[in-house]
């Protein structure tokens, strides 16, 4: 009991020495308002990470930021003399090298390394002067596209006489028609589209399978749901000119068919269901609600995985956190309310509040569909607040009524655009975009989001034609 | 006039040979002089199980099933090894990504799938040799080359380096593969012509540029 107590007084007393004790979550919002063209401002905002090792521990930019913050003022600070002292504490800094990696603090925020990272520094390579003989360094180089794209798309080396005629075509423009074509053809395979191939690994960690609790084809010795479905319609949008935002939107699901694979779409499945009017997506799938929800009141869980594997937010990284004033309630009595838990749940918990009537895990007759009063049915005694939980939420400050509209408003955000096209760019190039890659990725994504269509198509073609995927 | 016309019928034998034969044996490249040009990037990847053994089965003609097997029933690339290539394992153990980068027991997996791919194709070249696919045409006394130095020799490390690597040899990598022939017959190896096509399909299948793209 003593040693408990003496505990907490230790945890007490560094909070208070560490003045601001948490990271703040306007600080992303105002840092982008001073540095709108900062690589970490295009489409998003810096994680609480970029300042914080973990709340309330700062990096050497945070520690350098903080010495500078509204000085003299007594802490804890609010959030608003936060916002209304950080853009001076930041411009302060920007001349200094708070991780001592000799590049000065604005010159990484620009350039989108991290300025409290001696490890993240603007990459100084160059291209020497020198002859290669089997590669075009440092440009645009056809022959090393056409064989990795077909080991990306179709999943071999072309053989050594393709290699022949492909350096044959009468000219570059032509070469680059030809790659066009090949790219068009390779993602037909059953190595791009087909059970367990390229598309299907991008969706694994999207909807995490359990192959115990396989229902269906593949069944395994606790058969719940079928997870196969989901793969059906990720691929689905992914693939030829479909819309990549029905992964989130769809009210329809897809079968799947072999020899060779083919994606169609169908109104309903016997293996899914949550009715027409409340399906979204793979978020509403049964696989997600008994995985996700399973026998949760309010099912935390399965959207900060949407936020997670849809939109590129992780809660627990601290990213995407847009808190809601007078959040978290609390209504299921878990104690998030404590400061601590509160700056994550004043942004999760309004993120979860659609989900009410999804239900998870129960019987037969009730599990995996949408529940009018789920909470009122089912979870009446869970806690004495529960039922006023509401349906409306929030996402990226925006509310939303349900859970159709929370997938729209996510579908349509920037943050999915820029998370569907890292997954492709991770896939292609084998990293996420680095500093000197930046200014391709965010055309990319723009191009995706606004002429393209969300057309996954059109921005495989995008991506392989980028100095990143081309240049050896 | 019939000169172009046998040039003709030449290229059009070439075309009839398909995707996966090779065009006639060239003369070796020099190699670079000196160092070359570096790359900015140096974004190197690994091929990964699926990608090697699909470049194995083509560079050596083999169905992708029998490019190496366990025990004789389990495929090392998409069973066996596979989370040691770099591959996932979602629906067990819950590994939904690849860790991204190479184990301590990759090279050793590599080792092992390139050894098994060649002496398949080895061994089963020389038990048929009327339907040989790669290692044929190569005069033997005995069981040794009868001319490591010879034209066959060098036409089938040209084959080899085309098939796995997609270029022609370097002249340096020819004289190498033609030396490690005598130095296999001096060992006193029972079989050094086999042994020899063994290696230099080993050397080349599991070198840098073969695994990595």
């Amino acid at each position: 009991m003593k040693n408990h107590t003496f505990r907490w007084v230790l945890v007490a007393a560094a909070m208070v020495q560490s003045g601001t004790a948490l990271a703040k979550p306007p600080a992303g919002g105002v840092f982008c308002q001073k540095y709108p063209t900062a690589q970490e401002c295009a489409g998003r905002q810096p994680s609480c990470t970029y300042c914080h090792i973990a709340p309330p521990q700062r990096n050497a930019y945070g520690t350098a930021l903080s010495q500078q913050l509204a000085v003299g003022m007594p802490r804890p600070l609010s959030d608003a003399d936060f916002a209304a002292a950080l853009p001076s504490a930041l411009g302060a800094i920007e001349g200094q090298d708070a991780d001592g990696d000799g590049v000065s603090n604005v010159v990484e925020i620009q350039q989108g390394t991290l300025p409290g990272d001696p490890n993240s520094k603007p990459s100084v390579s160059a291209c020497q002067g020198k002859d290669n003989p089997q590669y075009s360094v440092c440009h645009y180089d056809l022959r090393y596209v056409y064989k990795k794209l077909l080991l990306d798309f179709c999943g071999a080396s072309p053989s050594f006489a393709q290699v022949s005629a492909f350096m044959a075509r009468p000219s570059d423009a032509d070469r680059q028609a030809f790659i066009d074509t090949e790219i068009d053809r390779c993602t037909q395979t059953e190595f791009w589209r087909g059970k367990n191939g390229q598309l299907w690994k991008l969706a694994h960690p999207k909807v995490r399978p359990v192959g115990s609790l396989k229902d269906g084809e593949d069944k395994g010795g606790v058969p719940l749901a079928d997870y196969y479905d989901d793969y059906a319609l990720f691929a689905y949008t992914q693939t030829d000119d479909h819309d990549a935002r029905e992964v989130l939107t769809a009210d329809y699901f897809v079968k799947r068919e072999t020899n060779p694979t083919r994606y169609s779409k169908v109104t309903s499945l016997s293996s899914q269901k949550v009715d027409q009017a409340h399906r979204a997506g793979n978020m509403t799938s049964a696989w997600s609600l008994t995985y996700f929800v399973m026998f949760t009141a309010l099912p935390r869980n399965a959207a900060s995985q949407m936020y997670r594997s849809y939109l590129g937010l992780d809660i627990a990284k601290q990213e995407g956190l847009y808190s809601v004033a007078g959040e978290p309630q609390d209504y299921d009595a878990k104690g998030v309310t404590q400061k601590e838990c509160a700056a994550c749940h004043a942004t999760l918990d309004p993120l979860t509040y659609p989900f009410r009537n999804y239900n998870g895990i129960s019987s037969p007759r009730y599990s995996v569909q949408y529940i009018p009063n789920r909470l009122e049915t089912f979870f009446r005694d869970a806690a004495p607040r529960i039922t006023q939980t509401p349906e409306r939420g929030v996402i990226f400050g925006q509310p939303v009524n349900d859970l159709r509209e929370w997938a729209r408003v996510a579908a349509d955000s920037d943050a999915f655009a820029i998370s569907t096209t890292t997954d492709y760019w991770k896939l292609l190039i084998g990293h996420t975009p680095r500093p000197d890659e930046s200014a391709e990725f965010v055309a990319t994504w723009k191009r995706f989001r606004t002429s393209h269509q969300y057309r996954v198509q059109k921005l495989l073609h995008d991506i392989v034609k980028t100095e990143a995927y081309g240049a050896p | 006039m019939r000169r172009n016309k046998l040039l003709s019928i030449a290229v059009l034998c070439l075309a009839c040979n398909g995707g996966t034969d090779v065009p006639p044996n060239p003369d070796p490249v020099e190699p670079p002089s000196g160092p070359v040009a570096r790359s900015a990037r140096g974004n190197l990847r690994f091929k990964g199980p699926e990608r090697i053994n699909a470049d194995f089965a083509a560079a050596l003609d083999l169905r992708a099933e029998s490019v190496c097997t366990e025990l004789g029933l389990y495929q090392c690339t998409a069973m066996v090894h596979n989370v040691a290539l770099g591959g996932v394992d979602p629906y067990g153990p819950g590994l939904y990504e690849s860790s991204g980068v190479t184990a301590s027991t990759t090279p050793l997996v590599i080792d092992r799938i390139a050894w098994a791919a060649c002496t398949l194709r080895v061994t089963t070249d020389l038990g048929t040799p009327a339907a040989a696919a790669i290692f044929k045409d190569i005069p033997q006394v005995g069981k040794k080359l009868a001319n490591p130095d010879g034209a066959e020799v060098r036409g089938l490390i040209t084959s080899l380096t085309q098939r796995a690597l997609l270029r022609n040899p370097y002249r340096n990598e020819v004289e190498r593969y033609i030396e490690l022939a005598k130095a296999i017959e001096a060992t006193g190896n029972a079989e050094p012509a086999k042994a020899w096509m063994q290696s230099v399909c080993f050397a080349i299948l599991s070198s840098a540029e073969s695994i990595f793209y």
